[in-house]
């Protein structure tokens, strides 16, 4: 995850995910590529996260299709974003490649569809199935152009035997999380590992909190704010931003926060040197290789008040696939799109990677690290990623520049928010 | 006739480099100074004339005052540290110490490395529990570890030391070839004269290292201002805005922000910048080195 923008409608607090929706949406789908037969060559372009699941489905896929060759490459973060933009500005784009809701990045779905780049997908099966808030998101004037292949919450995602070791559970209220992160300490253990030396993480602690403290219970402050009739100084952004300073200043993250990159503070968790660290859950994937066999890693809601009934989770879909405008064979993309839409592929899916299928699925065996994310989303408290109403990706950057300068004395929140609203109008 | 015939003949071995030339470093240069003054995200099918918005807008950017700022400090740190190093690994390696053979070898042996890999390996050594601090606890010095990529005071020092270290050798290389020209009888005659290492080294071998100086201020200088690689892995402009540099603005702008013509404006700014203090530098030290 890197950064996400879009300019959504929430109309419920439940829009995403499971809520409500009857069992095996997908379903009617069928295994449309699976009979079609179909001929012909794609390429691939994915997000590294994706790879393990992206793998089978390839291979299941083309069993079935042998007259089918799929080309994967898997890409990271910003790396995978830009070569997308440019390859679709030079004409070679790969036929299938991942893109980030709404309007905040540069391969989102909204810019890329105003400017033609991306294949109208609303008349797939599984687009029937999307919550509206999916449509707004992954789509343009009405129309659907990305297949959400994933749903991520941010959360705390600790490791268990750490946790236990130290004698310590995760805070449920705000009030616990100081307390906890002392205690952690006097165990000779980080609390809260965060890699800021990379930037972009600065966002994960603010985003959860202000899940709750902002768009939890203001569902439509985002929205006011996109129109012109808000700002962020009017919410309680630069509360959520005091508070994670107030979190440096009490030692719950682990000694020079702006020296470690994200990867070296995975290693922290892996090695039990630190409980935990706040993030979107499948970063369990990538701690997971650091630490010893049988290692589990939990994860649990980051609270933001002093009652736990209270928290909402950022949620929303991060493993999203679109189909390029140019491609040459647009039938058979969109034959493979659907496959990986199907309940059996977003089960696969969500079992290999810890995503949450974007619709029931009866089949799906969450990993244990996304059990709290379902829970959320089963109750309606789930808020989108609050990035994705943000019109451009100057807003986060803004947010996580100004954080790590809180942090070195050189800022304070409400500048720091300011410039946040700056942004918006850039 | 035998000269026009020759100047045609020179033209026809130029060509090929020339057209070269004009079509990966002229044309887009062209187009990118074109597309500064549109409103161009990169995507869009159309750009519209906005003269020198974007222009006026790098002059209200804090992040590209930032930038500035941290470029010229890079700048000159890197010139006058890899210089300085460099004429003084030259001087060693000049010398009749046994395995200077082997020492030249190894000092350049840096060069060789990916501006890339080494950056990571940097990082990890200059990261809090990376080999620096752990050694410098390990032998009684932890006062003396520090957050060496993540203090906004310390950062561009720590990139500086990174590059030097790169790059000293070549440096060094060429300031060998200044070496060798100076003449063994003059210097032996000054030592019979009484003249010391300093003095020897001030008038004799520092006016004739003039060309090599010369070559290395200007690489190093042209190299210090369009820093990208190095700061981009060890640090990503960070903390904050603190080691950001010119080119990781103009990377962001253009390929992250969707501001492209922005960032090919900041791109246009950088050129004339280089090619100012370049020429500038090229004429002070070329006149120096005639006045000599």
């Amino acid at each position: 995850m890197r950064r996400l923008g879009v300019s959504m409608l929430v109309l419920a607090l439940g829009a995403l995910g499971a809520c409500g929706g009857d069992e095996d949406a997908g379903e009617g789908n069928g295994s449309q590529g699976a009979s079609a037969k179909a001929t012909g060559t794609l390429t691939v372009l994915t997000n590294t996260t994706l790879e393990p699941a992206m793998k089978e489905m390839i291979a299941s896929f083309t069993e079935a299709n042998p007259g089918v060759t799929i080309k994967a490459t898997y890409a990271e973060g910003d790396a995978g974003s830009q070569t997308i933009v440019t390859r679709l500005r030079a004409g070679n784009a790969p036929d299938i490649f991942y893109v980030f809701a709404g309007a905040g990045n540069v391969n989102s779905v909204q810019p890329l569809a105003k400017n033609g780049y991306l294949l109208d997908l609303s008349d797939r099966p599984w687009a029937e199935n999307l919550s509206e808030a999916d449509k707004l998101g992954l789509g343009l004037d009405g129309k659907v152009y990305a297949a959400p292949q994933g749903v991520q919450g941010i959360t705390y995602v600790y490791n268990e035997q750490a946790m236990t070791d130290a004698g310590l559970s995760p805070p449920e209220t705000w009030d616990e999380v100081i307390p906890f992160c002392e205690a952690a300490r006097a165990k000779d253990k980080v609390a809260y590992a965060v890699g800021y030396q990379d930037q972009w993480p600065a966002i994960f602690i603010p985003y959860a909190l202000t899940a709750t403290l902002v768009d939890g219970p203001e569902p439509d402050f985002a929205q006011s704010v996109l129109d012109g009739e808000a700002e962020m100084v009017d919410s309680r952004w630069s509360e959520a931003l005091d508070m994670t300073l107030e979190m440096e200043k009490a030692g719950c993250f682990q000694d020079s926060p702006t020296g470690t990159s994200y990867d070296a503070a995975f290693d922290l968790v892996g090695k039990g040197k630190a409980l935990g660290t706040v993030g979107v859950t499948v970063i369990a994937d990538a701690i997971r290789p650091k630490a010893p066999d049988g290692t589990v890693l939990l994860s649990a809601p980051f609270p933001a008040t002093g009652n736990p009934d209270e928290t909402y989770l950022s949620a929303g879909p991060l493993q999203i696939n679109a189909v390029s405008a140019d491609t040459e064979n647009p039938e058979l993309a969109k034959q493979f799109v659907d496959y990986m839409m199907e309940p059996e592929q977003l089960a696969l899916t969500g079992k290999l990677t810890g995503y949450v299928p974007p619709f029931p699925v009866s089949s799906f065996e969450p990993k244990v690290e996304a059990e709290p994310l379902i829970e959320f989303q089963e109750v309606g408290r789930t808020v989108p990623i609050i990035d994705q109403w943000w019109p451009n990706p100057k807003v986060q950057e803004a947010m996580y520049v100004g954080v790590i300068d809180m942090l070195a004395g050189k800022a304070e929140a409400q500048e720091v928010v300011a410039n946040m609203d700056k942004a918006f109008d850039r | 006739m035998l000269r026009g015939s020759r100047v045609g003949q020179l033209a026809l071995f130029l060509l090929p480099a020339a057209a070269f030339f004009s079509f990966v470093v002229l044309v887009p240069s062209g187009q990118g100074a074109a597309y500064a003054v549109t409103d161009w995200d990169g995507l869009s099918p159309t750009k519209n004339f906005v003269g020198l918005d974007q222009f006026l807008a790098i002059r209200d950017d804090d992040a590209a005052a930032d930038a500035i700022r941290n470029t010229l400090i890079l700048a000159v740190t890197i010139t006058i540290g890899q210089n300085v190093v460099g004429l003084l690994l030259a001087l060693g390696v000049h010398s009749q110490i046994k395995l200077r053979n082997v020492m030249r070898v190894l000092l350049f042996a840096p060069i060789v490395v990916l501006p890339v890999a080494a950056a990571y390996l940097w990082q990890y050594l200059l990261s809090p529990d990376g080999a620096i601090n752990y050694t410098l606890r390990t032998i009684g010095l932890a006062g003396l570890a520090q957050n060496w990529l993540g203090d906004p005071s310390l950062v561009l020092w720590s990139v500086s030391a990174a590059i030097i270290w790169q790059y000293a050798g070549f440096t060094m290389v060429i300031f060998l070839a200044g070496l060798v020209t100076v003449p063994a009888d003059i210097i032996e005659a000054a030592r019979v004269d009484g003249a010391g290492y300093l003095r020897r080294f001030w008038s004799i071998v520092l006016p004739h290292l003039g060309p090599a100086i010369t070559v290395n201020v200007l690489l190093t200088t042209i190299s210090g201002l369009k820093l990208f690689d190095q700061v981009f892995v060890m640090t990503h402009g960070g903390p904050g805005h603190a080691s950001e540099t010119i080119s990781t603005v103009i990377y962001k702008e253009a390929f992250l922000n969707g501001r492209f013509a922005y960032g090919t404006a900041m791109a246009l700014v950088l050129a004339v910048f280089v090619a100012i203090v370049s020429f500038g530098q090229y004429y002070a030290l070329t006149r120096r080195n005639r006045t000599a």
